[in-house]
Formats: C-alpha cells, sequence, structure tokens
C-alpha cells in the first residue's frame, strides 16, 4: 500500500515515469509556444532562509536546527541542555509540532521563552515560519536559538532555515541503519548525536556501524553519544554548543 | 509530505507565468529533480493532480526528468554523475566525496497558448 493515498502502488506508474491528469484540455486554434523558466522551486524558502540568516547575524544568535524521527529524545535533551545552560548562556527555543503545544510548555518550564510553531500539514519547519515565529521571540541578542525541527528524517531535509548548524539525532532504540535509510537528512548534518545510551545494555544498536553508516553519507559528522537523562555525555555536547 | 510544500510553490509559479504571459492553458511542464533530493515523484504527481482545479493548469500534464548529482571522489579527485548516495566512486571505489547539486528541483520548461 502506497502512504499517500492507501492505493496499491504495485499498480502506479514506475518511479521518475510522467502522469497525465484529470481531462485533456480542448484543441484550439492559439499557436503553443514551449516558454524555458529554469527556475529554482526552492527559491522562496532560501530567500527566506538568508534573510534569517541576516536577522540571526544582526543579533549574534547561533541557531541550531534538531532533527530527527519522532520519540528520538529531542525535548528530553532540550530540557536537560537548557537547564545546565542557565547562568551560562542565554538561550530561545522554538518548538516545531503538527499539533499542540504540549513541547514549548515543556521548555518553558526551564525558565527559557519558547515558541511552539503548529505546522498543520506540514511535517517539517519552513524559512518562513522560523521567521514569524522569531517575531514572537523577546530580543536576547548573543544567545543560542535551539529550534526542534518536527519530527521526521525526510521532509526537513529540503528546507534550509537559515540555521548555522543542522544536529541529527538518533537514538539507540532505532535501527543503526537509519542513516543509509535517510542519507539526505545525514548529508547535511554537522553532528550526529546519539541519544538514550544508558539504554544500549537492552537494545541491538551497533553504534560503531550506525557512526560508519552515517560517514558514508558525511565524511566530516562529528558525533557525540550522550544520554540526557543520566547526564552521561552532556558535558562535550555544551561544549559543542558553546562553539556554536 | 513536503511534495505538498513543494506542489503549492510549483502551483503559484505556473499561476505567475499564466498571469504575466496572460496564457490559457498549460499544456505541459517539466521539471528537473535531483536525484539525490528526497523527492517522492509519484508524491508529487499525486499532490499536483490533487492541486488542478478547473483553472489554467487543469489537464497539465507533469513530466520529471532525473538529474543526478556531481560528485568528487576525495580520494582521486575523478569527477563522476552520483545517482544514489551509496555509489562508490566508479575509478577507486572510495566513497567520500564532495557533492555539488542532486538535490535541487527545477521548473524547466512549459507548453502552453
Ligand atoms: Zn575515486
Amino acid at each position: 500500500m502506497c502512504g499517500i493515498c492507501g492505493c496499491d502502488s504495485s499498480k502506479l506508474a514506475p518511479v521518475f515515469g510522467s502522469v497525465k491528469i484529470t481531462k485533456a484540455p480542448e484543441k484550439t486554434t492559439l499557436a503553443t509556444q514551449t516558454i524555458e523558466l529554469h527556475q529554482d522551486l526552492m527559491r522562496s524558502n532560501h530567500h527566506q532562509a538568508e534573510h534569517n540568516r541576516d536577522w540571526f547575524s544582526h543579533h549574534n544568535l547561533s541557531a541550531i536546527n534538531l532533527v530527527s524521527s519522532p520519540g528520538a529524545g529531542k525535548t528530553t535533551l532540550l530540557e536537560q541542555t537548557l537547564t545546565r545552560l542557565r547562568g551560562r548562556r542565554g538561550a530561545l527555543v522554538i518548538e516545531g509540532d503538527q499539533q499542540t503545544e504540549l513541547d514549548a510548555a515543556r521548555i518553558r518550564a526551564t525558565g527559557t521563552p519558547a515558541v511552539q510553531i503548529q505546522t498543520g500539514q506540514a511535517c517539517h519547519l519552513d524559512a518562513s515560519m522560523v521567521h514569524r515565529a522569531l517575531h514572537q521571540l523577546p530580543e536576547s541578542d548573543g544567545a543560542l536559538l535551539l529550534i526542534e525541527n518536527v519530527g521526521n528524517l525526510i521532509c526537513p531535509a529540503m528546507f534550509d532555515l537559515g540555521e548555522k548548524a543542522r544536529v541529527v539525532l538518533v537514538s539507540v532504540t532505532e535501527g543503526d541503519d537509519k542513516p543509509l535509510k535517510y542519507p539526505s537528512i545525514f548529508h547535511q548534518a554537522e553532528l550526529l548525536i546519539i541519544t538514550k545510551t544508558d539504554l544500549l545494555p537492552y537494545v541491538q544498536f551497533d553504534t560503531r556501524k550506525c557512526i560508519e553508516h552515517a560517514r558514508q553519507i558525511q565524511p566530516d559528522l562529528q558525533v557525540l553519544e550522550l544520554s540526557a537523562t543520566r547526564g552521561e555525555g552532556m558535558t562535550a555536547w555544551l561544549d559543542w554548543l558553546e562553539g556554536q | 509530505m513536503h511534495e505538498l510544500s513543494l506542489c503549492r510553490s510549483l502551483c503559484t509559479s505556473l499561476e505567475h507565468e499564466v498571469q504575466t504571459r496572460q496564457l490559457k492553458q498549460v499544456l505541459s511542464v517539466q521539471l528537473a529533480v535531483g536525484s539525490l533530493s528526497c523527492l517522492e515523484p509519484q508524491a508529487l504527481e499525486f499532490c499536483f493532480s490533487a492541486m488542478a482545479k478547473p483553472s489554467a493548469l487543469e489537464g497539465c500534464k507533469l513530466t520529471i526528468r532525473r538529474q543526478p548529482g556531481n560528485a568528487t571522489c576525495r580520494q582521486c579527485a575523478s569527477c563522476y554523475p552520483l545517482e544514489n548516495w551509496l555509489d562508490p566512486c566508479p575509478a577507486c571505489g572510495a566513497l567520500e566525496r564532495d557533492l555539488q547539486g542532486g538535490d535541487e528541483v527545477l521548473i524547466e520548461q512549459m507548453e502552453a497558448y
């Protein structure tokens, strides 16, 4: 079954074929012309992302885009990070979810200003959503801006938010082949964080293999391993953030 | 379903062309989609057909041309087109590479009257 429309995907045209939709246009006497366009479909997002980048540099904000599949532990990592950052560096958070304010409420409980973006149909944040959220956050020059993207390893890959660095999280409760299955998002990441390492004794997860797979996609990828709930590896993560 | 967002941009761009060029009907549109983009052509086609309301875009044929990325091998410096993320360098077999392109989505051309 096709996950998009519920049809039997085996009966569909091959990938990268072409499709003719609805009824054919009626015959006409007007001359048909071929118009060369060469337009980048992502250009409005690129444009907005550049605008965000200008905003970040003007306010000396370091924007970090956190991406992972649902349940990899982004919000828990953020809570623990913000608690430890208190007194060291100002922080702001943008939360992306399809529905609810739940995550932003968890973040605000740490004393950090947070804006929740409810993306509705979209399963990713785009640059204009981030731009609108920026207007709702207090001015806080020199702060870290942590952007928790919608839990999804596919869709956020195509959308530049204007961030300084993209961080991808894989928890040990997932497969160590995640990088091979979702290469695009790993290709654009600066840092891979392997989370929930306290669960390693109970799961089948080969950390070495996961890192190897990820570096086949992105040879320059940095890697950190941590358990946000136990606190192991958090210092290295805070040091990495300090360098941003 | 980022294909939905992209289709919305696609329709907006095409509608803009229709207006500024005073076209009556778009017959076909050709996209070049990087083979390393995370776009599912079938999802794109499905979204496009669902969005084509009675308008100059109704009945428009969507053609998707697959376009590989350009890779430069970090081991032997040879350049080669990259179709899939895990294809090794054809000259030396290494996987480490630098990439130019492969994730772009371009509206190449349209046929209209
Ligand atoms: Zn080579």
